[in-house]
């Protein structure tokens, strides 16, 4: 049991290490840039090349993601704030939701598919002619 | 001392509806929309304030942050699958991302929705907490961004696959990429629910990359249209 805790607690000392250091950087170069995202991408490099170690946040990071959803209900009970105006608008943000969602799971799958496809057809091809 | 009331009842009701099972089957509802629901119907019904709630609230909302950085751990783990197939799988997130926000802008033109709501509503195909941090960076509504996130993800997970059937889309892959990309987190949970290990690999691989991207893409397009 402590030792979980040490791991849990030493996994999320590293993630918000990540967070300030992406925050430093930001400021440091002036772009406007989720610093969080930065972070996430600063974690997967260190994990690639070996700084960090997996186990040293394979468990933080786990529970963190699985419990990823409950962390927005502050911002889903924020919108009584904003009920007017989501009100007013709402026929707008279904039709968006239901028209693009739609578009891009079809359409995505459809470019991968035939990606794939052609990808398959490119090597068959080139296997053929050595 | 600060009043936990909107802590404990936050994680009371998330961690309720995720363990509750009708008929021995995982509700088909994702629990963050159900509690968010019941939190909402709970400060009406009692005249709650917000405030109150988000005095302890606001803590949940912190753990974001490193939830965020975390995600980083999925791409190390299946980065193999990015070197393979590389080319069509970048083209793909590249496709995704920018599809969406081009899409939800001239949608939400078409139906007259206000700049301000097609702002926060663009980056509403990333899973919520990245959504939210983009929004912020652009000037939206965080709140509203969060919402039509989760709601974008859960019109995904209910009707995506069947899209995908209808179109006769079969690969793992692809099916997978389209799920993440679309409908990001809750997408992906739907994909493993299915138990199809590809495609709950492709999806989360694609909802960070789509993520990254659409942070990249989304504040140029709207200092584009402004």
């Amino acid at each position: 049991m402590q030792k979980k805790i040490f791991d849990f607690t030493r996994g999320l000392i590293i993630l918000i290490c990540y967070y300030l250091l992406s925050l430093e950087i930001l400021k440091l170069v002036h772009i406007q840039f989720p610093p969080a995202i930065l972070g996430l991408i600063l974690l997967a490099v260190s994990l690639i090349s070996g700084v960090i170690k997996e186990n040293w946040i394979k468990d933080t990071s786990e529970w963190l993601i699985n419990n990823m959803a409950m962390f927005l209900l502050p911002f889903i009970a924020g919108l009584v704030a904003y009920q007017s105006m989501i009100l007013k608008n709402l026929i707008p943000i279904l039709l968006v939701i239901f028209i693009t969602t739609s578009a891009i799971i079809v359409l995505t799958g459809l470019f991968i598919e035939y990606g794939l496809a052609f990808l398959r057809l490119h090597h068959w091809r080139k296997n053929r002619h050595d | 001392m600060i009043n936990p009331f909107g802590l404990i009842l936050s994680v009371a009701l998330f961690k309720g509806f995720q363990r509750l099972k009708i008929k021995g089957k995982p509700i088909p509802f994702p629990p963050v929309l159900l509690a968010g629901i019941v939190i909402i119907a709970i400060l009406k019904i009692f005249n709650i304030d917000f405030e109150t709630y988000n005095k302890s609230g606001k803590y949940l909302t912190l753990s974001l942050i490193p939830a965020v950085v975390a995600l980083g751990y999925p791409i190390f783990k299946h980065k193999d699958l990015l070197i393979k197939n590389k080319r069509v799988i970048y083209a793909g997130f590249l496709f995704a991302s920018i599809l969406a926000i081009i899409s939800t802008y001239f949608v939400g033109k078409f139906a007259h929705a206000p700049l301000s709501i097609i702002v926060s509503m663009l980056p509403k195909s990333v899973t919520a907490p990245i959504a939210v941090e983009i929004s912020k960076g652009m000037g939206g509504v965080p709140e509203l961004t969060a919402c039509v996130a989760v709601l974008t993800g859960v019109f995904g997970a209910v009707f995506g696959h069947k899209l995908l059937k209808l179109f006769k889309v079969k690969h793992d892959i692809s099916i997978g990429l389209a799920m993440g990309a679309a409908s990001h987190v809750i997408g992906t949970a739907r994909c493993a629910e299915k138990g199809r290990e590809l495609q709950v690999v492709m999806a989360s691989l694609a909802l960070v990359m789509v993520g990254i991207l659409t942070a990249i893409f989304a504040p140029i397009f709207v200092y584009i249209i402004k």
